[in-house]
């Protein structure tokens, strides 16, 4: 089985109103995400939030090491969130866990 | 210092959101289209204002005087990359800093003559993500085509390319690195993209503050020192 390499963001979404849950700020990645670079794109990206703070905004992602670079272009492409207007911030990427919180 | 040269704050009374929401972003600066003492400002906070003036569309004419009375109350000078005619003239001026592709887009076209103009007199070519954050789907599709047939034409013209954000509202405003992101979609490479946030347009702004300064006579010319003639 072929091992696929997994990569972390810890990432801070600003917003001007109410905050965006967890669900919601999945589903907006990976509808970006299927508007820039397709189906394939989101079939390979196994993108998931690990950690979300909906008060503060802070959270870490987790996604497929080899489209790391288009899952964030397409999370900082996002204007808005439900009705939200939202700015994402990627802050640090790493290999691990232990990586991306230090 | 990470500086933006295009957020369009509406109104004064905004501005201190701007402000806040660029600390942070970790932006030191940014440019500004409101009218301020000075063209180069330290706020207390330590954010820097620019103040940008950007050229009417509506005429060579006009573009000609507003330039004349506006460049040296302004840090950064925009023309807008509309008509062959107006390219033309902003890119050879070297008193123009900035082309600027904006909303509608349908009508900006690059040529490669005017890029290579304009990377002769050391004009850029300035990039705004805003139209990519108010569009999705095809309309979408669309801004990236001539965002990125326009950038692919500056980069083979040798012409630098800065990205800033054109954020109306605060939520538009993106940090250095989101830019970097949003860069890469433009067809730049990671290490040009740092450039086109982080160096060129911190260029811009110590070259016209060099340029505004009493002592500055011509390019590669200042007074260094001032005496009496015997």
């Amino acid at each position: 089985m072929k091992i696929r390499r997994r990569r972390y963001l810890r990432f801070c979404l600003h917003r001007d109103g109410d905050p965006p849950s967890e669900k919601q700020l999945t589903r907006e990645i990976r509808r970006n995400l299927l508007s820039l670079y397709g189906e394939i794109a989101v079939a390979d990206s196994r993108l998931y939030l690990t950690e979300y703070n909906e008060d503060s905004g802070v959270g870490i992602l987790q996604c497929n090491a080899a489209l790391l670079e288009k899952v964030i272009t397409s999370a900082v492409l996002i204007g808005s969130i439900e009705k939200t207007l939202v700015s994402f911030e990627p802050k640090k990427t790493s290999g691990t866990l232990k990586g991306v919180r230090s | 210092m990470l500086i933006d040269l295009n957020v369009r704050v509406p109104t004064l009374e905004s501005l201190e959101s701007f402000i806040e929401m660029g600390n942070r972003l970790g932006l030191t600066g940014f440019a500004t289209f409101l009218q301020r003492k000075t063209p180069f400002e330290t706020l207390d906070s330590g954010m820097n204002l620019f103040a940008r003036t950007d050229l009417p569309e509506s005429g060579l004419r006009s573009a000609k005087a507003t330039l004349k009375e506006t460049r040296s109350r302004s840090a950064i000078i925009a023309a807008p990359l509309r008509g062959i005619d107006m390219a033309n003239w902003a890119a050879e001026d070297e008193r123009v800093d900035l082309l600027t592709i904006d909303e509608p887009l349908k009508d900006f076209i690059l040529r490669e003559s005017t890029a290579k103009l304009a990377a002769s007199s050391g004009t850029a070519l300035e990039v705004l993500i805003e139209p990519l954050l108010n569009s999705f789907g095809l309309a979408r599709s669309k801004v990236v085509k001539v965002l990125r047939e326009n950038v692919q034409t500056a980069i083979d013209a040798g012409m630098q390319v800065i990205l800033s954000s054109g954020a109306k509202v605060v939520m538009s405003m993106r940090s250095a690195t989101a830019m970097q992101y949003a860069g890469l979609l433009l067809g730049l490479d990671w290490h040009y993209a740092k450039i086109a946030v982080h160096e060129s347009p911190q260029y811009v702004i110590d070259r016209n503050r060099k340029r505004l300064s009493p002592n500055f006579v011509s390019p590669g010319v200042e007074i260094v020192q001032k005496g009496e003639l015997e």
